[in-house]
């Protein structure tokens, strides 16, 4: 089951991310706050791929995060794979079809990695200060990505054909 | 989901963290590395990000360049004017200093830089620099351009360093109002304004005023413009006052920048 994750399509998929997030973000940022696209293919791998190792493909994610990051390292792999966990126990236990369930899971993976990460930083880091402003940052990052959400979906399902579910022998 | 294997997950999740607290230069090395072999990726992403936003910025400054000309010729009537007058300032500042006797805080060595990265999230405000450890560059070297204040570095590798912007949530800079030589802190919170804390509540601080650096602290020198107050208004506490500052420097749109190797003298 590991192997989904490291299919070349997924592997494509993490450096179109990648690149997306260091050069073309910056043009669609409303006032500095910009849409979580590593949050987009997490949710993506889940939806589409297998969300019963998605664990597996957060921890990978937040491997690229922390790596790319200045910051304490292990605190995105740490928050993005518990989302992740969450996720997965969530998605196992739910009709995962159901257009509610994935647009309300997706709202709750968003919100709690995008607080959660504020909030671990505050605790490993003492030079750090959790304010109301970042707080409240974080929920507009989060109700951004959401927003693009729909659209992502809709360009890996149909543009980029990564719908067929032979591209990561997907169960979903 | 199995208990066991939540906790299996969980202690692995965790394990990075151990990692880092325990030994921090494994995951330093990771991203030095990392950074060293994407560094001509990164390199020609920028040239092309930079590409396109010289064109979209070209097409649109094509229908104001008239309007535009007529302006900047007015502006450099008013700043030649200013130049004759900064510069009999200057010759007084010359001989005031040696009066004085005063003690300089220059940088000694400057380093060039191109940003080939940039990330500027709610938490991750950071650019990379093409120089690194082989071009002398240090770790908490301040970093500046033409503007103003742009931050310190926090990482460095061989041949790339990471730069903290003064947005980021870390940074902390000694701030100076120019008008009233007010001191404060001025932190970083994320958004792309500054916040500038500790000011004296009787203090003459307005909006329009420019902020510089204090100098105080070992980071930063002197006198490099930081940004603009945006608002006042007193803390929660009421004990100080508290001010929005625009940064000088557009975070997103600097190309170069200058390290500095500040020496602090006295």
């Amino acid at each position: 089951m590991i192997r989904r994750v490291f299919s070349v399509k997924s592997i494509l998929l993490v450096l179109a991310v990648f690149l997306i997030s260091l050069y073309a973000l910056p043009f669609i940022e409303i006032r500095g706050i910009k849409p979580d696209f590593w949050v987009l293919i997490v949710l993506f791998y889940a939806f589409r791929a297998d969300w019963r190792t998605v664990p597996f493909f957060a921890f990978l994610i937040g491997l690229i995060k922390d790596i790319l990051s200045p910051r304490y390292f292990g605190v995105e792999i740490f928050t993005l794979g518990m989302a992740a966990l969450i996720l997965s126990y969530t998605l196992g236990k739910l009709e995962r079809q159901d257009p509610w369930v994935v647009v309300l899971s997706a709202t709750a993976f968003s919100l709690i990695y995008e607080t959660g990460i504020c909030l671990g930083y505050l605790f490993v880091n003492g030079a750090y200060e959790l304010t109301g402003i970042l707080l409240w940052r974080a929920l507009m990052i989060s109700v951004y990505t959401l927003f693009c959400f729909p659209w992502v979906f809709f360009v890996l399902d149909h543009v980029a054909d990564l719908r067929r579910r032979d591209w990561l022998g997907g169960t979903a | 989901m199995a208990p066991q294997r939540l906790a299996v997950l969980t202690i692995v999740f965790s394990l990075p963290l151990f990692v880092t607290a325990y030994f921090k230069p494994v995951p330093d090395t990771l991203r030095e590395t990392f950074f060293s072999i994407v560094k001509p990726v990164l390199r020609a992403g920028e040239t092309v990000r930079q590409s396109c936003t010289d064109a979209v910025t070209g097409v649109r400054r094509f229908f104001f360049i008239y309007q535009e000309n007529n302006q900047l010729k007015r502006e450099i009537e008013l700043l030649e004017r200013e130049v004759i007058l900064l510069r009999e300032k200057e010759k007084e500042n010359d001989r005031l200093r040696s009066l004085l006797d005063f003690k300089t805080k220059t940088p000694a060595r400057t380093v060039a830089s191109q940003i080939i990265a940039r990330e500027t999230g709610h938490l991750g405000n950071w650019i990379v620099l093409d120089k690194g450890g082989r071009q002398r560059l240090k770790k908490d070297m301040p970093v500046v351009s033409e503007k103003g204040l742009v931050g310190k570095v926090a990482e460095v590798g061989p041949e790339t360093a990471r730069v903290i912007l003064l947005t980021d949530v870390e940074s902390r800079v000694g701030g100076m109002v120019q008008s009233s030589r007010q001191t404060g802190l001025v932190m970083g919170d994320g958004s792309p304004f500054l916040r500038m804390k500790f000011l004296d509540p009787d203090s003459d601080v307005k909006v329009g005023d420019e902020v510089l650096s204090s100098g105080l602290g070992s980071v930063y020198p002197k006198g490099i413009p930081i940004g603009t107050i945006e608002f006042v208004e007193r803390e929660k506490n009421g004990l100080f006052l508290y001010a929005k500052i625009k940064p000088s420097v557009s975070f997103s749109r600097i190309e170069e920048v200058l390290c500095l190797e500040y020496q602090r003298v006295g």
